[in-house]
């Protein structure tokens, strides 16, 4: 699929180039890869959001930041980040994860599988969220079992 | 494919360079990612700082094709890339998948898929204009079109080739001379578009 030879007229080129300029070229998908959405969550799927929301709302609170500060920093709507700790947001925008994933300091790869936008490689994932679901709960200052919880679920996130 | 040389121009003269067009093995792929990454993120960051907004940042902004590479592992796929010097300017992941046949017609015709295609960071205004840079090296997003269409002319499919183009790159494939067969509800109703064999063999003879 290689006998083939390229322009090489300079003038096709310089104005080829002129009418490329300050263009987008980009090719692809929105995300890296994109699994097909399911029309009903099956039960691992809602799990794994509520571990996302829980994750972000631990994460945050352990690096002290609160909702607004969060979402400036993030550059993402104040309800929005309301509506994604409650889990209420059923598929958040890839920007925002990967936005999330920087300001918390998360591989954004592992928000996506979690979000349901990718795929999980593997059940580890899914395990690790569900462990972590059932050990968090919603109080003011974060227990030292809440974020022993967040430690190990961060550790696992970040394993290869 | 066979590495061959190939010119495309640099912008702040205005006059071509040489580079070379060849295929992309993974490892390769982590190298462009290496360079590539941090810099789509300094601009992220920079725009972001000097209050601009998220729907302006370039919409590849995230991607990453060491996680693409993944894809290779299909036998339909290559992926192939122009260099200068050290510098890897520009990647193309094709496939030459059967399911992959023309929308503009009946009759069931292959085409040549362009699955993803990106010019490197710092030659895009969205992302060098952030860091106050003025992009480096023009019609690299042309050449890699040029190449696709060529290898679709090699295996008989008459230089039809289709891509999803991302919503902010809709403006270069129009002028380009591809046909817009609008937002593909199966692939994130992302926009799609085609050559036809006329508007393939114009691209090559005149341009536009």
């Amino acid at each position: 699929m290689d006998d083939f030879k390229m322009n090489t007229d300079i003038k096709w080129l310089q104005r080829m180039a002129e009418l490329e300029a300050n263009a987008d070229v980009s090719v692809g998908g929105l995300s890296c890869e994109v699994s097909q959405q399911p029309e009903k969550p099956i039960e691992g799927e809602a799990l794994n959001r509520m571990a996302l929301a829980k994750l972000i709302e631990l994460r945050r609170r352990t690096l002290g930041l609160s909702i607004e500060q969060l979402a400036v920093a993030a550059s993402i709507a104040v309800p929005e980040a309301i509506a994604l700790e409650l889990g209420n947001l059923p598929q958040p925008h890839p920007r925002t994860l990967f936005m999330l994933a920087t300001v918390l300091k998360l591989p954004s790869d592992k928000l996506m599988q979690l979000s349901g936008l990718t795929k999980p490689r593997d059940g580890k994932l899914n395990q690790a969220a569900v462990r972590f679901a059932a050990r968090s709960k919603s109080i003011e200052t974060l227990s030292k079992d809440e974020l022993a919880a967040v430690e190990e679920f961060v550790r696992i996130l970040t394993e290869r | 494919m066979k590495p061959r040389p190939v010119q495309i121009i640099d912008i702040s003269t205005r006059k071509p360079v040489d580079a070379e067009l060849r295929e992309v093995e993974v490892p390769e792929l982590a190298d462009a990612e290496a360079l590539w990454n941090p810099y789509r993120a300094r601009s992220v960051a920079a725009k972001l700082r000097a209050g601009g907004k998220t729907e302006d940042i370039p919409q590849n902004y995230h991607w990453n094709w060491i996680l693409k590479s993944g894809e290779l592992r299909l036998l339909d796929r290559e992926v192939c890339g122009i260099k200068l010097g050290n510098d890897w300017q520009g990647l193309m992941m094709t496939s030459t998948a059967m399911t992959h046949q023309t929308r503009l017609e009946v009759k069931q015709r292959q085409l040549l898929y362009v699955k993803y295609l990106e010019s490197a960071p710092w030659n895009v205004h969205g992302f060098a204009a952030a860091l106050g840079e003025i992009p480096k090296y023009g019609a690299v997003g042309t050449r890699l079109l040029e190449v696709a269409v060529r290898q679709s002319m090699q295996m008989d499919f008459r230089g039809r080739v289709g891509l999803h183009a991302l919503p902010h790159s809709e403006g270069f494939y129009k002028k380009m001379g591809m046909q817009r067969l609008g937002p593909d509800p199966e692939f994130q109703d992302l926009p799609y578009y085609e050559f036809t064999e006329k508007a393939a063999q114009s691209f090559l003879d005149v341009g536009v």
